[in-house]
């Protein structure tokens, strides 16, 4: 009977209109989250024909029509274009500076880094490690990364993951990323590309990030206080 | 804001949703307009063509209209408890305030709406075209009363089929009506069914229902006592029924958001 298709054929006014007679709220609170989300010129826009990017800043508006003290968003960004996804984050900041706890999941670690007081990060349905940006760096014991971009071969992985001072190595076709203890390990990682005659185009320090962090926790079985 | 009013405003609520899909889907509007109209016309202009009795017309119109008030107060609350459902959403019966009472008389409400539109294309076609006038008033809105109330208990039978079988349950819906809409005897008395089949007829509400709009022509005679007796008892068994397929569904974990 096609019945699943029929609220979609509603316009964002009128959808929100019902979600806000659901949860007992005034009218006036439609053009409230209309405004928070963004969507406000597409108040007579039929859901329907939106973008994923609008539909996402739609669901937000519906999320939070009830006022909750509580959001979960999972993978709210996912699939946006670059503008989108902006927008989303910071809708979310902007619900989180408004005193709404949120619980986000995400794969974008950056996005984890950018928005959340507190993350916890999950491998294989356990949390492996969980605190602040700054704890979950300071857990590795890492001051540095290095960024090493060329055609490297995939057995260089393994050597460089012997090199003294390596803690982690994530590798694929172009680039390969390792975090090590400190500067000093500069030196014996240069050798080992040496040795292993790798064609390598570029070479740099950079600071250790939290993909660093889950990458390192989660190849070596590593949890809290293990190290 | 007490439960009660938080109540009402779902209520309100599932009954703008109902009336909105009305007007933004074209399946929906010729439900309430094209469709009935089709059967309406075909079966008076039909009628018409072999007798000048205006009883005959009056039954038509009547019945008909007795049927699609059935019709609407049974499917609007199942029309918005599937869209829910297959949209996924969280006013589900299982985690949301919702109860399933609330989309019945939201149904309810916004099929009187549609049934005044009905109501108007039948009564006006029927006067202006056929020169059928409804002479018993009062008895004859006591018989659309009745169809309603006979509405309302398919309604929360259907809820209960819903909830158990989910999106199968629409073959279940659609069968119920039209299996009672022959044994009613909408357009004709029950007495033209053999004996088993008339005491069987006997046992429905919608029998009296129609009863009643018949007798306002003359054409039936109704017993006010069987109508609120089966009525009462179709009632609590549509009740207990849809109680116990809640409940079941629940357990079963039928209610959770499924793709």
């Amino acid at each position: 009977m096609g019945f699943s298709w029929v609220l979609k054929k509603f316009t964002t006014w009128e959808l929100l209109s019902y979600y806000a007679l659901l949860y007992g709220m005034p009218r006036s609170r439609v053009e409230e989250v209309m405004a928070l989300a963004g969507i406000t010129e597409k108040r007579d826009a039929q859901v329907s024909l939106f973008s994923s990017g609008w539909r996402q800043r739609f669901f937000i508006a519906k999320g939070i029509i009830n006022r909750p003290k509580v959001l979960f968003m999972d993978e709210p960004t996912v699939g946006l274009d670059v503008d989108a996804a902006h927008a989303v984050r910071d809708i979310i900041r902007e619900l989180n500076r408004g005193g709404c706890t949120i619980l986000l999941t995400t794969h974008y670690m950056r996005e984890a880094e950018e928005l959340c007081d507190r993350i916890a990060l999950i491998s294989e349905g356990r949390i492996v490690a969980e605190g602040t940006a700054a704890e979950l760096k300071a857990q590795v014991k890492s001051d540095e990364a290095i960024l090493i971009q060329g055609q490297l071969d995939p057995s260089l992985r393994e050597r460089l993951a012997r090199v003294p001072g390596v803690l982690g190595v994530a590798q694929n076709e172009t680039s390969c990323r390792l975090l090590v203890r400190d500067h000093g390990s500069m030196r014996p990682v240069l050798a080992a590309l040496l040795e292993a005659e790798a064609l390598v185009e570029g070479i740099a320090f950079d600071e250790p990030t939290l993909e660093d962090v889950f990458l390192l926790l989660t190849q070596k079985g590593l949890e809290v206080g293990d190290e | 804001m007490s439960e009660v009013t938080r109540s009402l405003k779902r209520i309100l609520a599932h009954a703008y949703h109902i009336l909105v899909s009305a007007r933004r889907d074209l399946f929906r509007l010729f439900d309430v307009t094209l469709w009935p109209l089709v059967l309406f016309l075909s079966m008076t202009l039909f009628a018409g063509s072999f007798t000048a009795e205006p009883r005959v017309i009056g039954v038509i119109v009547l019945g008909a209209l007795g049927w699609r008030i059935i019709y609407h107060f049974q499917m609007e609350a199942v029309q918005l408890y599937m869209d829910n459902y297959w949209m996924g959403m969280i006013e589900h019966v299982m985690i949301s305030p919702v109860r399933w009472w609330e989309f019945i008389l939201g149904g309810a409400i916004s099929a009187v709406g549609k049934i005044a539109v009905i109501a108007l294309l039948f009564l006006g076609l029927g006067h202006y075209v056929f020169h059928f006038t409804v002479h018993a008033w009062g008895a004859t809105l006591i018989g659309f009363l009745a169809c309603a109330a006979c509405g309302l208990i398919l309604s929360v039978f259907s809820l209960g089929v819903a909830f158990l079988k989910r999106g199968d349950a629409f073959a279940f819906i659609f069968a119920f009506p039209d299996a009672i809409a022959v044994l009613s005897g909408v357009f004709y008395p029950v007495s033209v069914f053999p004996a088993p089949v008339r005491m069987l007829a006997e046992t429905l509400p919608t029998t009296h229902a129609f009863n009643l709009l018949k007798a306002t022509l003359g054409m039936a005679e109704w017993n006010p006592w069987r109508f609120f007796a089966t009525l009462a008892v179709w009632s609590l068994l549509a009740v207990g029924f849809t109680g116990w397929a809640l409940d079941k569904a629940r357990r079963a974990g039928k209610l959770v958001k499924m793709k």
